[in-house]
């Protein structure tokens, strides 16, 4: 049973991962950037590649290029493999594609990425994938279980840096003007921000973020194919941060625990899933999409909503330090206004 | 230079599935200005409804394709009025809908999954006798898979430009407001586009499978690259322009897939797409409507 | 002892085409630093599309803009708006999932919006912040908006939303506001009240250039008019000189 949590709580931290990435160009800046697994599958491949070492002669399966590289230089690698596919992807589609056009560039390159990965078997394993990934921080114990721990630890440290980087990133003047942007480009425009910048700096920030939870996954599961990182995974990930609530970090959270966790995980010990898995995988998906349905119906904002800015410790607001009284209509002071703005603000 | 006039043979053939796939797809998003990803899978579950009814319920050929396609067609007006129609009138993102629609897809594949299971199955038209066509090897199949091409065309040309609806059509796709003044039921427009497109969907499901060895829930998948880039490549809206853009990317496909490597297709379609956003993104022909889905403010 | 007035804004020989259509045809003005301008003329008359080329948010295909003594032609509308020309829209372009305070904080130039100051520095802009939070503020007072500071912006009055964009504009600290139809929607008491901010806020010597609709607005606000009509510009004065002119008369009146 403990196993069972452990290893719950591993796909827990990898997920949440990825669905803050996808919440920090999907939710807080509003990019509709659905080819965001790529960067999955970026930093997935370059854990492997920098650790599984150079191709043996004799294996079975085939790629161009590896070194074995101990931790936690891999996984570094993968973060920055991802942030460069950020990066390009960023530059050729976010200066003019908007909407619906970002959708299909980005779906675009993800399924050019995916098709010469399986067209050329000998670049990245092709459609068989590649196995024998070494796990990080191995050599610390022999046990099973307590190789499980340490990686339930390592991945729970990295989602916690993830996650304090994205609470970060929203609750800063960036966050905000990332917002902004989001709301209104062209008014954004007339107050001196350029909108490009900050919507590449968040496609970098989120490639590279969810590179950290591919090359995580690869290493956790030691093996690597083009599945995970395919169209479908696009979906439990959205689903996840609308449920849970776009914009918001720990709506995220909540939204990952529900459908990667609960649903996810859970659904097969229901009786008589568990006896047919493929019913338990169909049911599965039917919850996710009917979720998401109800949610946008009902609750588009999602189970926490994105909070309203706030500024607890800032000092207290003393309004008669205002310019000159003389400039000013005789009431001056708070509770007058407040009283004469009662009328005003029913103004239509 | 025989490999490259084979190869412009199977090209004439994709290109005939991609047409059909491609108008409606395009007059889906230019008339209700909807992306529906859910396309591809609606497309093939008119194969799987067309196997259940052929070799299940053992009725004739066409009568099974007939009612299959109807079905789609019925699935796809419920779609638009039941799930997609709600949305719209309440204002929803499109970023939201366009969710709504994958979503829908990828629901749509599990449940196939569950009742049909994952197993392959065929279903073809006409026999294996291959005809020689001055270079050009295609099967009986293949060329009743033109012909329907042909036909599917010609009575889309006829129904856009003769026929009231046809003009209706038009007319809501370019400005729905001001057609809904001059005494056009919108709505029911709107319906009987999804029908017809929802039909023209099925058609192309169907040939998509009798062209296709076996086929199974992942068919359809990657198919939607091909038809994305037809539709952009033509002009949204355009389905004159989806005819030609899949004209030319079926010949293009096939000439990659036979002289570069076998998943070419899939990847010229993809860069043809991603060219053509990048450098010239009305397409190659005007579009039926201005409103192309989500452009910016 | 006069005062010298140099000009803050001028567009020369400008002039753009829209898919055949020519809408704005050689036109040409000068914008008095500390003024109030009024840009009026009947609908289609190029007045938005010229605002546009200045604020650098549509190109120009011939002509110069030069702003506070620099050329601005082709430059994109953010650089623009960095040097001190900020400009509203026709429709109110609040931030509607914002509450007001931020709508404000998001206008002035502030040290936690680069990647690096934003992500390790919190110490740095945190005292920015305050300072930046106090401004918006009292500015929200002045306006009469700060009762509803931590309302969000979409949930306001057609011409609260007015309010807040001026006041927002504020905290960039332009030299120039060029203000689209700023009375379009607006209902009466309040139409006074931004007529009054426009004074009070030109009286510090921030200069204008207003678009509007409603005459009796432009007479209160603007001691001189252009007048557009299809695309170039017709004439200029004050209101009452304008109403002597007939090729004014006949423009509105085609």
């Amino acid at each position: 049973m403990t196993a069972f949590l452990v290893t719950m709580g591993i796909y827990f931290f990898i997920d949440l991962i990825l669905v803050l990435s996808a919440n920090l160009q999907l939710g807080l800046m509003g990019m509709a950037n659905l080819g965001f697994v790529l960067f999955l599958g970026i930093g997935a491949y370059a854990a492997t590649v920098f650790s599984i070492g150079p191709e043996p002669a004799n294996s079975l399966q085939q790629y161009f290029f590896g070194v074995a590289l101990p931790f936690p230089l891999p996984i570094i690698l993968a973060i920055v493999c991802g942030m460069i596919g950020g990066l390009i992807v960023g530059l050729v589609s976010l200066y003019r594609m908007r909407g619906h056009y970002l959708a299909i560039i980005t779906l675009a390159i993800l399924t050019i990425c995916s098709t010469l990965v399986e067209g050329y078997p000998k670049f990245l394993g092709g459609s068989n994938g590649l196995t024998g990934i070494k796990q990080p921080l191995a050599s610390l114990t022999s046990s099973y279980n307590g190789y499980q721990l340490i990686f339930l630890g390592l991945s729970a440290v990295l989602c916690l840096a993830a996650f304090l980087f994205c609470q970060r990133f929203i609750h800063s003047p960036l966050g905000r003007m990332a917002k902004a942007v989001r709301e209104n480009e062209s008014a954004v425009t007339t107050l001196g921000i350029n909108p490009f910048r900050v919507r590449l700096l968040a496609t970098v920030c989120g490639g590279g973020m969810a590179a950290l939870s591919g090359a995580l996954l690869a290493e956790y599961v030691t093996a690597w194919g083009i599945a995970p990182w395919s169209f479908t995974e696009i979906f439990p990930a959205t689903a996840a941060m609308i449920i849970g609530g776009r914009g918001n970090n720990w709506g995220v959270a909540l939204g990952t625990f529900m459908t990667y966790v609960v649903v996810g995980e859970g659904l097969p010990f229901l009786p008589g899933i568990s006896a047919d898995p493929e019913l338990g995988y169909a049911i599965q998906w039917i919850i996710y999409g009917v979720a998401l349905v109800a949610f946008l119906w009902f609750r588009p904002s999602g189970l926490l909503p994105e909070r309203k800015g706030r500024w607890k410790h800032a000092p207290e607001f003393v309004p008669a330090m205002v310019s000159a009284p003389s400039d000013l209509p005789a009431a001056a002071t708070i509770a007058e206004q407040v009283a004469q703005e009662g009328v005003h603000a029913s103004d239509q | 230079m025989s490999l490259f006039i084979e190869s412009t043979g199977f090209g004439i053939v994709v290109a005939s599935i991609l047409s059909i796939a491609a108008v409606g797809f395009t007059l889906q998003w230019g008339v209700t200005n909807i992306l529906n990803l859910a396309y591809v899978d609606f497309m093939i579950l008119t194969a799987y409804l067309d196997y259940s009814l052929t070799q299940v319920a053992g009725l004739d050929f066409w009568l099974s394709a007939i009612l299959s396609v109807l079905a789609v067609g019925g699935l796809s007006v419920a779609f638009n009025h039941f799930l997609i129609q709600p949305f719209v009138r309440r204002g929803i993102k499109f970023f939201y809908l366009l969710i709504i629609a994958f979503a829908t897809g990828t629901v749509l594949q599990y449940v196939i999954q569950s009742i049909w299971g994952s197993t392959f199955f065929n279903i073809s038209v006409g026999g294996n006798q291959s005809y020689d066509l001055g270079g050009m090897l295609l099967t009986e199949s293949q060329l009743i898979i033109i012909g329907m091409a042909l036909v599917v065309m010609f009575s889309l040309h006829m129904l856009l430009t003769r026929t009231d609806f046809g003009r209706s059509m038009r007319a809501v796709a370019i400005n729905p407001v001001l057609a809904q003044c001059s005494g056009i039921r919108t709505a029911v427009v709107l319906n009987a586009t999804w029908f017809l497109t929802g039909v023209l969907c099925g058609i192309s499901g169907l040939v998509l499978a009798f062209n296709t060895a076996t086929f199974d829930v992942n068919t359809g998948t990657v198919y939607i690259a091909q038809i994305l880039a037809a539709v952009v490549l033509g002009g949204i809206g355009s389905p004159y322009g989806a005819m030609l853009a899949a004209l030319i990317i079926g010949l293009i496909s096939e000439w990659a897939s036979a002289f570069i490597n076998p998943f070419f297709n899939v990847v010229v379609a993809l860069i043809v797409l991603v060219g053509v956003l990048l450098f010239r993104p009305e397409g190659l022909l005007r579009s039926l409507t201005t409103s192309s889905g989500g452009g910016t403010s | 002892m006069p005062v010298t007035s140099d000009a803050i804004l001028e567009a020369d020989g400008v002039s753009c085409a829209f898919g055949g259509v020519q809408a704005v045809d050689h036109a040409s003005l000068k914008i008095d630093r500390g003024t109030i301008t009024g840009l009026i003329g009947p609908n289609g008359a190029g007045k938005s599309t010229l605002v546009n080329i200045i604020s650098g948010h549509t190109k120009a295909q011939e002509g110069k803009i030069v702003f506070a003594g620099h050329e601005t032609t082709g430059i994109p509308a953010y650089q623009v708006a960095r040097r001190g020309l900020i400009r509203t829209f026709q429709l109110s372009s609040e931030f509607p999932n914002m509450t007001l305070l931020e709508n404000m904080l998001v206008a002035p130039r502030q040290m936690g919006t680069g990647f690096w100051n934003a992500m390790f520095r919190k110490s740095v802009w945190n005292r920015q912040e305050y300072e930046l939070l106090d401004k918006a503020r009292h500015l929200l007072v002045e306006f009469g908006l700060y009762k509803l500071a931590d309302e969000y912006a979409g949930n306001l009055s057609g011409g609260q939303k007015r309010l807040l964009e001026i006041a927002r504009a504020l905290m960039a600290d332009p030299t120039m506001l060029v203000l689209d139809e700023p009375m379009a929607g607006v209902a009466g008491v309040l139409i006074d009240r931004l007529v009054d901010h426009i004074l009070e806020l030109n009286r510090s010597g921030l200069t204008f250039l207003v678009i509007e609709h409603d005459l009796e607005v432009v007479d209160r606000l603007c001691e001189n008019v252009y007048v557009m009509a299809q695309g170039s510009v017709l004439a200029y004065g004050s209101m009452s000189d304008l109403r002597q002119n007939e090729s004014v008369l006949e423009a509105y009146l085609d």
